[in-house]
Protein backbone atom coordinates (compact mmCIF):
# COMPACT_ATOMS: atom_id res chain seq x y z
CA UNK A 1 0.00 0.00 0.00
CA UNK A 2 0.92 3.13 -1.00
CA UNK A 3 2.20 5.68 2.16
CA UNK A 4 3.31 9.46 2.21
CA UNK A 5 5.69 10.35 4.56
CA UNK A 6 4.24 13.05 6.48
CA UNK A 7 6.23 15.87 7.78
CA UNK A 8 5.32 17.89 10.76
CA UNK A 9 6.42 20.36 13.25
CA UNK A 10 6.10 19.18 17.31
CA UNK A 11 3.51 22.01 17.63
CA UNK A 12 1.21 20.53 15.01
CA UNK A 13 1.94 17.62 16.27
CA UNK A 14 0.67 18.75 19.84
CA UNK A 15 -2.50 20.36 17.77
CA UNK A 16 -3.61 17.14 16.77
CA UNK A 17 -3.15 15.17 20.22
CA UNK A 18 -4.39 17.87 22.36
CA UNK A 19 -7.33 18.79 20.57
CA UNK A 20 -8.68 16.17 18.28
CA UNK A 21 -10.68 13.13 18.88
CA UNK A 22 -8.57 11.16 16.18
CA UNK A 23 -8.20 7.34 16.75
CA UNK A 24 -5.27 6.14 18.76
CA UNK A 25 -4.79 4.22 15.46
CA UNK A 26 -3.83 7.69 13.85
CA UNK A 27 -2.08 9.46 16.52
CA UNK A 28 0.36 6.47 18.27
CA UNK A 29 2.24 6.73 15.60
CA UNK A 30 2.48 10.40 16.09
CA UNK A 31 4.00 10.17 20.05
CA UNK A 32 6.31 8.05 18.72
CA UNK A 33 7.79 9.87 15.46
CA UNK A 34 11.51 10.45 13.93
CA UNK A 35 12.67 13.77 14.48
CA UNK A 36 14.37 14.94 11.41
CA UNK A 37 15.55 18.46 12.05
CA UNK A 38 12.76 20.74 12.93
CA UNK A 39 10.32 17.77 11.80
CA UNK A 40 9.04 14.78 12.92
CA UNK A 41 8.03 12.07 10.42
CA UNK A 42 5.70 9.42 10.37
CA UNK A 43 4.45 7.35 7.48
CA UNK A 44 0.89 7.25 6.43
CA UNK A 45 -1.54 5.28 4.25
CA UNK A 46 -3.72 7.62 1.65
CA UNK A 47 -6.65 6.39 3.58
CA UNK A 48 -5.60 6.90 6.96
CA UNK A 49 -4.34 10.38 6.37
CA UNK A 50 -7.47 11.26 4.76
CA UNK A 51 -9.31 10.49 8.03
CA UNK A 52 -6.65 12.06 9.98
CA UNK A 53 -7.41 15.10 8.36
CA UNK A 54 -11.05 14.45 8.44
CA UNK A 55 -11.19 14.38 12.60
CA UNK A 56 -9.00 17.67 12.30
CA UNK A 57 -11.40 19.61 9.81
CA UNK A 58 -14.16 18.27 12.58
CA UNK A 59 -12.13 20.23 15.73
CA UNK A 60 -11.70 22.77 13.46
CA UNK A 61 -15.67 23.32 13.16
CA UNK A 62 -16.41 22.88 16.96
CA UNK A 63 -13.93 24.92 18.15
CA UNK A 64 -15.07 28.86 19.50
CA UNK A 65 -11.17 29.46 19.47
CA UNK A 66 -10.71 31.32 16.62
CA UNK A 67 -6.90 31.25 16.60
CA UNK A 68 -6.99 27.51 17.28
CA UNK A 69 -9.45 27.09 14.10
CA UNK A 70 -6.74 29.00 12.12
CA UNK A 71 -4.15 26.68 13.23
CA UNK A 72 -6.01 23.72 12.57
CA UNK A 73 -7.24 25.30 8.98
CA UNK A 74 -3.58 25.78 8.12
CA UNK A 75 -2.47 22.20 8.94
CA UNK A 76 -5.18 20.89 7.11
CA UNK A 77 -4.24 22.53 4.29
CA UNK A 78 -0.62 21.42 4.98
CA UNK A 79 -1.87 17.68 5.00
CA UNK A 80 -4.02 17.78 2.13
CA UNK A 81 -0.81 19.44 -0.39
CA UNK A 82 1.02 16.62 1.38
CA UNK A 83 -2.17 13.89 0.25
CA UNK A 84 -1.94 15.40 -3.83
CA UNK A 85 1.52 15.39 -3.93
CA UNK B 1 -24.11 18.40 -14.41
CA UNK B 2 -23.52 17.79 -10.82
CA UNK B 3 -19.90 17.41 -9.00
CA UNK B 4 -19.20 15.13 -6.44
CA UNK B 5 -16.01 15.96 -4.61
CA UNK B 6 -14.02 12.69 -3.35
CA UNK B 7 -11.59 12.22 -0.94
CA UNK B 8 -8.09 10.77 -1.79
CA UNK B 9 -9.18 7.37 -0.99
CA UNK B 10 -12.69 7.53 -2.41
CA UNK B 11 -11.12 8.52 -5.80
CA UNK B 12 -8.51 5.70 -5.85
CA UNK B 13 -11.16 3.30 -5.35
CA UNK B 14 -13.33 4.64 -8.19
CA UNK B 15 -10.54 5.00 -10.46
CA UNK B 16 -10.91 8.32 -11.55
CA UNK B 17 -9.05 11.55 -12.03
CA UNK B 18 -10.76 14.53 -10.60
CA UNK B 19 -11.55 17.62 -12.71
CA UNK B 20 -11.64 21.28 -12.07
CA UNK B 21 -15.38 21.47 -13.28
CA UNK B 22 -18.17 23.74 -11.28
CA UNK B 23 -21.24 23.36 -12.12
CA UNK B 24 -23.13 26.55 -13.47
CA UNK B 25 -26.65 25.73 -13.08
CA UNK B 26 -27.57 24.13 -10.01
CA UNK B 27 -30.70 24.00 -7.36
CA UNK B 28 -28.42 22.12 -4.63
CA UNK B 29 -24.82 22.19 -5.34
CA UNK B 30 -22.31 19.82 -5.20
CA UNK B 31 -21.70 17.17 -2.86
CA UNK B 32 -18.85 15.66 -0.95
CA UNK B 33 -17.80 11.91 -0.60
CA UNK B 34 -15.67 9.68 1.77
CA UNK B 35 -15.09 6.17 1.62
CA UNK B 36 -15.83 4.40 4.82
CA UNK B 37 -14.68 1.00 5.75
CA UNK B 38 -17.73 -1.06 8.38
CA UNK B 39 -16.88 -4.20 9.57
CA UNK B 40 -14.46 -4.38 5.99
CA UNK B 41 -17.73 -3.35 4.12
CA UNK B 42 -16.98 -0.16 2.13
CA UNK B 43 -19.35 2.18 2.21
CA UNK B 44 -19.28 5.66 1.12
CA UNK B 45 -21.21 8.90 2.57
CA UNK B 46 -22.28 11.38 0.04
CA UNK B 47 -23.17 15.27 2.21
CA UNK B 48 -24.59 18.08 0.03
CA UNK B 49 -22.28 21.11 0.49
CA UNK B 50 -24.96 23.93 0.87
CA UNK B 51 -27.58 22.12 3.38
CA UNK B 52 -25.65 18.88 4.69
CA UNK B 53 -28.04 16.76 3.33
CA UNK B 54 -26.98 12.92 3.94
CA UNK B 55 -26.58 10.24 1.94
CA UNK B 56 -25.26 6.92 3.02
CA UNK B 57 -24.61 3.83 0.98
CA UNK B 58 -23.64 0.74 2.67
CA UNK B 59 -21.52 -2.22 1.32
CA UNK B 60 -19.96 -1.06 -2.04
CA UNK B 61 -18.46 -4.14 -4.41
CA UNK B 62 -16.12 -3.64 -7.35
CA UNK B 63 -18.71 -3.35 -10.02
CA UNK B 64 -20.57 -0.98 -7.74
CA UNK B 65 -17.74 1.64 -8.01
CA UNK B 66 -18.03 1.39 -11.76
CA UNK B 67 -21.71 2.55 -11.71
CA UNK B 68 -21.37 5.00 -8.78
CA UNK B 69 -23.02 7.84 -10.73
CA UNK B 70 -25.97 5.71 -11.20
CA UNK B 71 -26.08 4.08 -7.61
CA UNK B 72 -25.80 7.48 -6.13
CA UNK B 73 -28.71 8.44 -8.19
CA UNK B 74 -30.68 5.71 -6.69
CA UNK B 75 -30.02 6.13 -3.33
CA UNK B 76 -30.96 9.92 -4.13
CA UNK B 77 -33.97 9.02 -5.33
CA UNK B 78 -35.12 6.50 -2.67
CA UNK B 79 -34.04 9.16 0.20
CA UNK B 80 -35.70 11.76 -0.99
CA UNK B 81 -38.88 9.35 -1.58
CA UNK B 82 -38.49 8.04 2.03
CA UNK B 83 -38.68 12.11 2.85
CA UNK B 84 -41.74 12.10 1.38
CA UNK B 85 -40.94 15.13 -1.38
CA UNK B 86 -43.47 16.16 -4.28
CA UNK B 87 -42.56 14.08 -7.28
CA UNK B 88 -41.62 17.58 -8.96
CA UNK B 89 -39.14 18.40 -6.53
CA UNK B 90 -37.41 14.87 -7.01
CA UNK B 91 -37.84 15.19 -10.63
CA UNK B 92 -36.30 18.55 -10.55
CA UNK B 93 -33.50 17.54 -7.95
CA UNK B 94 -32.55 14.10 -10.07
CA UNK B 95 -32.80 16.23 -13.22
CA UNK B 96 -29.23 18.31 -12.25
CA UNK B 97 -28.02 15.01 -11.24
CA UNK B 98 -27.89 13.08 -14.74
CA UNK B 99 -24.46 14.13 -15.20
CA UNK B 100 -22.00 13.81 -12.51
CA UNK B 101 -18.35 14.72 -12.58
CA UNK B 102 -15.78 13.91 -10.07
CA UNK B 103 -13.93 16.06 -8.22
CA UNK B 104 -11.16 16.93 -5.30
CA UNK B 105 -12.29 18.24 -1.86
CA UNK B 106 -12.55 21.87 -1.19
CA UNK B 107 -14.53 22.20 1.61
CA UNK B 108 -13.10 21.55 4.89
CA UNK B 109 -16.38 22.54 7.09
CA UNK B 110 -18.29 19.97 4.93
CA UNK B 111 -15.36 17.17 5.66
CA UNK B 112 -15.38 18.00 9.13
CA UNK B 113 -19.37 17.81 9.32
CA UNK B 114 -18.89 14.50 7.37
CA UNK B 115 -16.43 13.10 10.21
CA UNK B 116 -19.04 13.73 12.91
CA UNK B 117 -21.70 12.25 11.17
CA UNK B 118 -19.21 9.50 10.36
CA UNK B 119 -19.05 8.83 13.94
CA UNK B 120 -23.20 9.17 14.76
CA UNK B 121 -23.53 6.56 12.13
CA UNK B 122 -20.96 3.88 13.32
CA UNK B 123 -23.00 4.45 16.81
CA UNK B 124 -25.92 3.66 15.41
CA UNK B 125 -24.48 0.78 13.61
CA UNK B 126 -23.19 -0.92 16.86
CA UNK B 127 -26.46 -0.23 18.45
CA UNK B 128 -28.37 -2.11 15.41
CA UNK B 129 -25.92 -4.86 16.00
CA UNK B 130 -23.98 -4.52 13.08
CA UNK B 131 -24.14 -2.91 9.26
CA UNK B 132 -26.09 -6.05 8.10
CA UNK B 133 -28.42 -5.70 10.71
CA UNK B 134 -29.46 -1.65 10.20
CA UNK B 135 -32.18 -0.48 8.59
CA UNK B 136 -30.55 2.13 6.00
CA UNK B 137 -33.33 4.28 5.41
CA UNK B 138 -33.76 4.84 8.88
CA UNK B 139 -30.64 5.21 9.60
CA UNK B 140 -30.52 8.13 6.58
CA UNK B 141 -33.62 9.57 8.18
CA UNK B 142 -31.82 9.70 11.46
CA UNK B 143 -28.66 11.40 10.53
CA UNK B 144 -30.68 13.98 8.05
CA UNK B 145 -32.42 15.01 11.64
CA UNK B 146 -28.88 15.48 13.21
CA UNK B 147 -28.22 19.35 14.18
CA UNK B 148 -24.75 20.17 12.67
CA UNK B 149 -23.15 23.49 13.87
CA UNK B 150 -22.08 24.45 10.00
CA UNK B 151 -26.09 24.58 9.62
CA UNK B 152 -26.31 27.08 12.61
CA UNK B 153 -27.93 23.94 14.82
CA UNK B 154 -30.27 23.41 11.60
CA UNK B 155 -31.14 19.84 10.64
CA UNK B 156 -30.11 19.24 6.85
CA UNK B 157 -33.55 18.20 6.45
CA UNK B 158 -35.00 21.77 7.02
CA UNK B 159 -32.06 23.46 5.08
CA UNK B 160 -33.22 20.68 2.37
CA UNK B 161 -36.63 20.74 2.45
CA UNK B 162 -36.39 25.41 2.39
CA UNK B 163 -34.23 24.80 -0.32
CA UNK B 164 -36.82 22.75 -2.67
CA UNK B 165 -40.12 24.64 -1.19
CA UNK B 166 -40.21 26.98 -4.19
CA UNK B 167 -40.04 24.09 -6.73
CA UNK B 168 -43.68 23.30 -5.98
CA UNK B 169 -45.05 27.27 -6.08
Amino acid sequence: MDEIEVKITPEERDLILDHTLADEALTDRLKIAEMRGKYLVARYSISDLDDLIGFIAAEANHTEDKKLQKKLDRLIDKLERMLEE
Amino acid sequence: MQVIRCTQKLLRELKQEPTNVVPMNHLLGSWHANLLIIERHKCVLVTNDSTLYTIFIPCLTKPDFQVFPILFGQHLFKSLLNEDFSQKQIEAVLDEHRDIQYGKTNNRRVLGSMNDLAFQLKCHIKMDGGIKATNIPELNYKLNRTILSLNNYQRPIDMLRRKLEEINT
